[in-house]
């Protein structure tokens, strides 16, 4: 695609695509690894055809996604692809009964249909077209112009609180960067911090790793140290020249939001009813866990009426496809309203940045990809008024902007750290300090290691970084899924401590050392000096 | 529920008890370092987060626990911006009693954008603060826009589209009313809805 001149305005929208690193090879059915397989079903491959629908139609579109190592090291895991593929084929004949089932019931056999012929459009869009390999179809889109590959902390660990410790912020950071590199041969040119976490100094260690820009909250941008000038509506350049953009409240708002947000529109599909809990317990056993846990399939027939279950209304794809079109041109519609307003205002076109979760849309918001798709679409008649456009673009078009520092903040409840720091799980941050400082003493004393001592090291890091994903506060506060993930924190801690133990007394266990590279086995290429001072 | 913990949700909440089989080992975390330190983190603009350690000598050696100083103990917080701070020099500080169980406090400060140091310590007998251990200072940020310059009136329209109150917007589906009970279908909680300060459910300022 060609540069062309600016129009009005731009619109940036951004994907931040993660999921914990979660790979249990010592279960054969494993709750927790649906995340990845749902997220794979129900987004990654909707967000993926519409994408190349729009390359198809020679829609001009560009957008921001960041790719979280975990996410992309899950990805490429041969284990989990191979279970990923027995997971949807459960679901096809799963939907294959259904769809015999509801042929008395019209209102519900449609729907049936549907997800029969989605869920075998995955299964061939995943295994034939695409040999199970979606980064590549990523970083195809990225080599065509199309999308912004940026990159994200190794773990995606919440860095304001990592800080005390700032070797650790620095690993996050410079793993995460390295990881992309060997992901997609080149340096990444942005980075996504986890929860848009900031405070003042982290753009240094950014700017080390070649990063020239990161995203953070309205606030974070509009209580920097001197006014932005025009809001949140340009970066600004931290030192370095790093810049950093900020979210645009209004466009966030419009999906984000409980009360005025897209997604509760009744006519778009809800998300708890689902035949897994809903059915004969015999009929659907062998699609839920193997404890008999009733969990989610996937397959929901209701859309979004009445809270009291006899309420419900049956969800008609064709209704809640209309609805999505006419929320897109709503969208669009009020961002050009935003831009008309800025515009005079400015003296240079106002960029609007609005990034999301990726996993919001086809998971949460079952008609959020559809949506994506008509935004763009929509945009394309709309060209003069309003742009698609990646940081990297505008910063090129656009390289000189205010110097300032932006402010400590997140996009959490509240916008600050209390999400990860509250009652539920303020007791894990002792741990995780005295780790970090453990590892970072251990990586200066050992500048000569042997080859078994390299060893210990290298997955001493792995455990520790870990055990800093965010996720596991986050799940701890939310309530969902707690006990998964204090376990969690607590095995990474004790198997760091454990490693620990080994490489002070001098006794190395090599039998239990692999088994743990072999089933925490991210990072395969780690040096755990990037924790030494001189790292 | 709100959007963002979806991913994370897969059970229904009434049966949310059976999960997948334990790891082989139960075994527990260190409780204690043997070490006698505090470390504080910054919460928001106003809360801290101070966690300690007394390790079990210095315990022993003060008469830390069990009567004795037990019910001495309090937390100095110092007001240590713009200083390298040595002890002496903090603008100011103010204590909070604690009691002899507590490894851990929020505390909640009197101003933001300060930098901020706590003591874990008691009061000797002559009504005196004894230092105990010493955490690292930690800055709290802004709750407001820098005071450095008065906006202009072009500054104060973008500031307010920047706040998400663009005059005359119609957000989302707002026009469209859907009725408060769709969205307690969905299970989200209004209140915890958004995620930012600026946010639709609390539209205050943090």
């Amino acid at each position: 695609m060609s540069p062309k001149s600016a129009s009005k305005g731009y619109l940036a929208l951004v994907l931040h695509s993660h999921l914990p690193f979660v790979r249990h090879p010592e279960y054969e059915d494993c709750l927790e690894e649906d995340w990845l397989y749902e997220a794979i079903t129900e987004t990654y491959i909707p967000l993926l055809r519409v994408f190349e629908g729009l390359v198809r139609d020679k829609i001009d579109f560009r957008l921001t996604v960041s790719l979280s190592p975990p996410l992309v090291t899950m990805l490429n895991d041969a284990l989990l692809r191979q279970r990923y593929l027995r997971h949807i084929e459960r679901l096809i004949e799963l939907a294959e009964k259904e769809v015999r089932r509801t042929r008395p019931t019209p209102e519900f056999h449609q729907t049936a249909k549907m997800y029969l012929r989605k869920f075998r459009e995955c299964r061939h869009y995943f295994a034939e077209a695409h040999h199970c390999d979606l980064v590549r179809v990523f970083r195809d889109l990225q080599e065509s112009g199309h999308l912004e590959l940026i990159a994200c902390g190794a773990t995606h660990g919440f860095l304001p609180l990592l800080n005390t410790h700032p070797q650790t912020v620095r690993a996050q950071v410079a793993v995460g960067a390295k990881h992309y590199e060997d992901s997609f041969g080149r340096r990444s040119r942005g980075m996504w911090n986890a929860e848009c976490g900031y405070f003042p100094g982290l753009e240094k260690l950014l700017e080390a790793q070649g990063v020239r820009f990161f995203f953070v909250d309205a606030h974070g941008l509009l209580y920097a140290d001197k006014p932005p000038k025009f809001g949140v509506f340009a970066p600004l350049l931290c030192e370095g020249g790093v810049a950093a953009f900020g979210r645009d409240v209004e466009s966030s708002r419009s999906v984000w939001s409980a009360e005025e947000g897209y997604p509760g529109d009744p006519h778009y599909r809800e998300f708890y009813r689902d035949i897994g809990y809903d059915l004969d317990y015999d009929y659907v056993k062998p699609y839920i866990h193997d404890s008999g846990l009733r969990i989610g399939t996937g397959i929901k027939y209701y859309r979004i009426t009445g809270h009291r279950s006899a309420n419900k209304k049956p969800y008609n794809e064709r209704m809640a496809l209309d609805t999505a079109r006419r929320h897109a041109a709503d969208f669009v519609k009020s961002r050009i309203e935003q831009i008309e307003y800025l515009a005079p205002l400015m003296d240079r076109p106002p960029i609007i940045v609005a990034p999301y979760d990726s996993e919001l849309f086809g998971h949460w918001w079952y008609e959020g990809p559809q949506f994506l798709d008509q935004v763009f679409r929509n945009m394309a008649h709309h060209q003069d008024d309003l742009e698609p456009i990646t940081p990297s673009i505008y910063l090129k078009r656009h390289p000189e902007n205010q110097s300032a520092t932006p402010s400590l903040s997140s996009w959490g409840n509240k916008g600050y750290s209390e999400v990860w720091l509250e009652g539920s799980n303020d007791w894990i941050y002792r741990h995780l300090h005295k780790a970090a400082e453990r590892m970072i003493e251990s990586a200066n004393r050992f500048a000569q290691p042997d080859g078994m001592q390299r060893r210990v090291l290298n997955q001493m890091a792995r455990e520790l970084l870990l055990a800093q994903s965010s996720d596991w506060a986050f799940i701890m506060k939310t309530n969902t899924m707690v006990e998964y993930a204090i376990r969690r924190t607590k095995e990474h801690l004790l198997n760091f401590n454990d490693l620990y133990e080994q490489i002070q007394n001098g006794v190395l266990d090599e039998v239990a050392l692999q088994k743990l590279e072999d089933k925490d086995n991210i990072f395969p290429h780690i040096d755990y000096r990037v924790y030494s001072d001189r790292g | 529920m709100r959007a963002e913990t979806a991913k994370f949700e897969m059970e229904a909440p009434a049966r949310r008890r059976v999960k997948t089989p334990p790891a082989k080992s139960q075994r527990e975390l260190p409780a204690e370092y043997g070490e006698t330190r505090i470390v504080l983190m910054v919460r928001d603009p106003r809360w801290l987060f101070a966690y300690w350690e007394v390790a079990v000598e210095d315990r022993m050696r003060l008469g830390l626990t069990g009567g004795g100083r037990s019910s001495s103990l309090a937390l100095r917080v110092y007001d240590v911006t713009g200083k390298v701070f040595d002890g002496r020099n903090a603008n100011s500080f103010f204590d909070v009693r604690i009691n002899d169980y507590a490894v851990s406090w929020y505390v909640q400060t009197p101003q933001a954008n300060r930098a901020w140091a706590v003591d874990y310590g008691y009061y000797n007998e002559d009504g005196e603060f004894v230092t105990v251990t010493r955490s690292n200072s930690a800055e709290a940020p802004r709750n407001g826009v820098a005071q450095l310059s008065v906006g202009s009136g072009a500054w104060e329209q973008i500031h307010q589209v920047s706040v998400g109150e663009r005059p005359n917007a119609q957000i989302g589906i707002a026009g469209s009313a859907p009725s408060s009970e769709s969205m307690a279908g969905r299970g989200r909680q209004g209140a915890t809805s958004s995620r930012g300060p600026f946010g639709s459910s609390e539209r205050r300022l943090p």
